[in-house]
Parts: C-alpha cells; sequence; structure tokens
C-alpha cells in the first residue's frame, strides 16, 4: 500500500472471476457487448441534444458550460427516462409470438 | 427513476456520464423485466404445451432456456450490463481521486466513528471473485486513506438498482426497521448492530427509526467503512463502524438488543454462516432480537423463478448463492442456539410498493410464509428471518 495521500489511484476497470459466453460462438456474445455499449452512447447524444433544446428554449445561446452544467429536474428526468424505455423496446426486442 | 440523494461525498459524474448512467439503468430494467418477462412468458406457455406436469426441476429448465437463443441473449445481456453498470460510474471516481480519499481522511467527524483493524484478514470467499463483478469487490484498497470501493458501491449499486430502493437506496432496511417497530412496539432496543454494513446505507434507517438507540455496525472491508464513515457524518446520522469479521466478533457476550443484516449470508460461505449465526446468539442479550433479510430459501421458489434467481449463482459472481439458498434458515438458527419457539421467518412487502393496509396486514399474522411465496412476480417482498433470544 501507498502511505502518499496524494498519490494518483488507477482503478481496475474489470472483474476479477469468470466471465462467462453464452453462444457456441463467443463472437456472438462480444457482439452484443458491442450493440448494448453503442445503444448507450446514441441515448447520451439524444440527451446532450435534448438539455441543448431545452436551454434554447429560455436563451438566445448557449456555451459549453451552460451544457454541462445543466442537471434535468425529476420532471425532465421522468420525461427522458419514458424516451428511454421506448427507445429500449424499439432497440432490443425479441422476436418470439409470446413476448408481447 | 428516482434520483439519488445527494451528500458531500457521492461521485455521480459529468452530464454525459450521468445520462450514461441513467440509461445503463433503464437498460438493464429493460433485460431483466421487458426480456426477462417475455422468457418466463415463453417458457410457461411452452411448458404447458409439453407436459401437463407444469414443474420440471429447475436444473432441467435452465438447461432447456440456456439452450434456447432467447435464454443467451438475455443471459449475455444480463452480464454485459452488469459490466456496463461499473464502467459507467468508475471514470468519474477515479477522476475525483485523490481528492476525494483525501477530503474523507481530512474530515472532523463529531458524531461518527471509525474503528479500523488493519491486522484483520479478508475471508477468502470474499476475495475469490469480484463478487457482482464489480472490480475490486469491496475490500480493495490502494492506499492507507482509500474510500474509492465506498465510492463505487454508493452509486454503482444506486445504477444497478434503478434507484428501485428510493432515493437513499435504504427501501430493504427501511422495510425491516418499519415493521420491527410496528409488529414488536413495546420493544427498545438499547444498543443495534448490523452485521455486513458496507457503506452504512442499510444502517441509517435504523438510526432514524430507533432513535435512543446507539447504533453499531461492522464490516470487514476498510475502504467501504471509511466512506460510510463520512457518508453518515454527512447525513448527520451517528453510527459507530467497526472493521471486523462477523466470523468473530470483539465484543462482549449479551451486548446488543438488536442484530440484523441485510442480504449479506449469501455472501458468506458454508463454513462461515454457522459461526456468524453463533456469534449473533453470544452478542445477543438476553429477549434480544436477531433479524436478518436475505434471500428466499429455493423451496419457496416456482421453477423458473428458482432458474431466475439462481441465475446470479452461475454468472454473476456469487458463488455460495445457490448453496445459501438451498440451506433452511430455521435448521441454521436452531444450530445456533435459539429455542425452537423462537424461529421466524416472514416475507415483508416492500415499504415504498405496498400499501399501509398490505403492510399491517403482514404485520398482525404470524407468519405469511407458503408454499409460493416468492420476491419474484408476486410484487416485491422481503424474506426475512431470526429469533428471539
Amino acid at each position: 500500500m501507498n502511505d502518499k495521500l496524494d498519490s494518483k489511484i488507477v482503478l481496475p476497470k474489470t472483474a476479477k472471476g469468470k466471465r462467462s459466453v453464452f453462444f457456441d460462438d463467443p463472437a456472438i456474445d462480444q457482439l452484443m457487448t458491442f450493440i448494448m455499449e453503442l445503444s448507450t452512447e446514441v441515448s447520451v447524444v439524444y440527451d446532450r441534444l435534448d438539455t441543448i433544446e431545452r436551454l434554447l428554449d429560455n436563451q438566445k445561446t448557449i456555451s459549453r458550460d451552460d451544457i454541462e452544467n445543466y442537471r434535468p429536474s425529476p420532471d425532465v428526468e421522468e420525461i427522458r427516462n419514458k424516451r428511454r424505455s421506448d427507445y429500449l423496446r424499439r432497440v432490443f426486442r425479441i422476436h418470439t409470438k409470446e413476448y408481447e | 427513476m428516482v434520483l439519488q440523494a445527494e451528500h458531500n461525498f457521492l461521485i455521480t459524474g459529468d452530464h454525459d456520464e450521468v445520462n450514461r448512467q441513467h440509461y445503463v439503468s433503464r437498460l438493464r430494467m429493460h433485460i431483466l423485466n421487458h426480456i426477462g418477462g417475455g422468457m418466463r412468458k415463453a417458457f410457461e406457455q411452452e411448458n404447458k404445451k409439453e407436459t401437463s406436469k407444469p414443474e420440471t426441476g429447475e436444473t432441467n429448465l435452465r438447461e432447456k432456456i440456456l439452450n434456447s437463443n432467447y435464454g443467451k441473449f438475455w443471459s449475455t445481456m444480463m452480464v454485459s450490463c452488469q459490466d456496463m453498470v461499473w464502467e459507467s460510474v468508475i471514470p468519474p471516481i477515479e477522476r475525483a481521486q485523490p481528492k476525494l480519499n483525501r477530503e474523507i481522511s481530512c474530515q472532523k467527524n463529531t458524531l461518527s466513528k471509525l474503528f479500523l483493524n488493519p491486522d484483520l484478514k479478508i475471508p477468502n470467499y470474499l476475495t475469490a471473485v469480484d463478487i457482482h463483478r464489480m472490480p475490486g469487490s469491496y475490500h480493495t484498497e490502494r492506499s492507507n486513506n482509500d474510500a474509492s470501493q465506498g465510492a463505487l458501491y454508493d452509486r454503482g449499486r444506486f445504477i444497478y438498482n434503478a434507484g428501485q430502493a428510493g432515493p437513499f437506496a435504504d427501501g430493504i432496511s427501511r422495510t425491516m426497521a418499519e415493521y420491527i417497530s410496528l409488529k414488536w412496539p413495546s420493544f427498545n432496543p438499547k444498543k443495534i448492530l448490523e452485521l455486513g454494513c458496507t457503506i452504512g446505507t442499510s444502517t441509517v434507517p435504523f438510526v432514524n427509526k430507533f432513535k435512543k438507540s446507539q447504533v453499531h455496525a461492522i464490516d470487514i472491508s476498510a475502504p467501504v467503512l471509511r466512506y460510510g464513515q463520512a457518508r453518515a457524518e454527512a447525513l448527520g446520522k451517528r453510527i459507530y463502524f467497526h472493521q471486523m469479521n462477523a466470523e468473530k466478533l470483539d465484543f462482549d457476550n449479551g451486548e446488543f438488543d438488536l442484530i440484523f443484516s441485510c442480504i449479506m449470508f449469501h455472501e458468506t460461505s458454508r463454513k462461515a454462516l454457522p459461526k456468524i449465526l453463533k456469534e449473533c446468539h453470544r452478542v445477543l442479550s438476553p429477549k434480544g432480537l436477531m433479524i436478518h433479510a436475505e434471500l428466499m430459501p429455493n423451496n419457496n421458489l416456482k421453477d423458473f423463478d428458482r432458474f431466475y434467481m439462481n441465475w446470479d449463482a452461475f454468472y454473476n459472481n456469487e458463488p455460495f448463492y445457490k448453496t445459501y439458498t438451498s440451506l433452511d434458515p430455521r435448521e441454521l438458527v436452531l444450530n445456533a442456539g435459539f429455542n425452537e419457539g423462537s424461529f421466524f421467518e416472514v416475507a415483508i412487502p416492500d415499504i415504498d410498493k405496498s400499501s399501509a393496509i398490505e403492510f399491517n396486514k403482514v404485520v398482525s399474522k404470524s407468519s405469511v410464509m407458503s408454499k409460493n411465496t416468492g420476491r419474484v412476480g408476486e410484487g416485491v417482498k422481503w424474506y426475512t428471518f431470526g429469533a428471539w433470544k
């Protein structure tokens, strides 16, 4: 252990222990991670756009700081969550009759 | 989804990071409820078609589900999403270091106390794998004041739960504290002990409910306790935190009137579990109450729920989970020295997700367990067991 209070802390990014794969070809498991991560980034871009639109509702120009400092109210968060859930239902749907 | 209650040491992230975390929460709920719910429906219908006997056994069912594309997609998405939860919260916490550790170690604590034991050995069952796939698990520390794993657990667990346990992520503990106070209104514990408190989220509701009590909380990991003390102080709560192994408590016989834990035992081991219960019996005062919230024993679950709940045992780094759920809490409690008549078990409806009428109905009954009681598919209920000394 390091006794210095100001030393840089690096956190591990992966977990100790086996990571399971479920498809016969592990590439499909890997592809699902790619797709899920990509879906996340699309949602993050959508939220950033939503922030810009909401700021422009009230002011003519906005700065990067305005965007970075914006935090949605619980009402706006609820609207975003509804949008996220609808988006998830469209993107990650399974082709099974009994599903719906 | 409720927003997480802020306190001085909570690390969320910048604009995009917070939105990423909130999306991952929704994604996890979609996989659990929408895809998982569809999977349940598909398999229940298929089961009905194939055989007149509705239950075919968990092992057969697991094999069947995991051989289907439905089960494979669900499972691979569960694992990826679990990793995404932690990935979404790690960068801002890492960036906040070493300032966070410094601020926590420099904070003046006027309410809470922390007693660390640097010589304590972390048991193998906590170091063999990172439980819940949380990188670094509970115990990893990189400097002598490191509290990062506490910060990671605080934010990560909230994102994992999608805020379902309330803004302070304390729903189970609030449910237990409310149940105890309504069920036994004349019970006034002087000293309370929580086992496996991590960052004290489940300790605080007992401080709030039992205002005259002195509340102690133990955990084996220093980083979560450092963070827990800072958090408790920031929230204005008086808690005595101790770094201790629940298998061997450094407390006197009969010291506590109430001992509780929140979903802890399944993260211990077959050898540790009876030792912990014996220690509970030892440090509990005469006429004291022991109560633990835990996973529902398997014999109370239907096949699909058993598969669904035990999935974590196989794929979410919870090696003791499946063995734990196959054990009989009554037998364990009696073997620890408690009397036959004093054992109880109850499935308490979640305080935020049930009406007062529903909650009181459970309080007024001596037991509400049945073969079909489970927290999957029948509303959220928390299985608790315990005994009076």
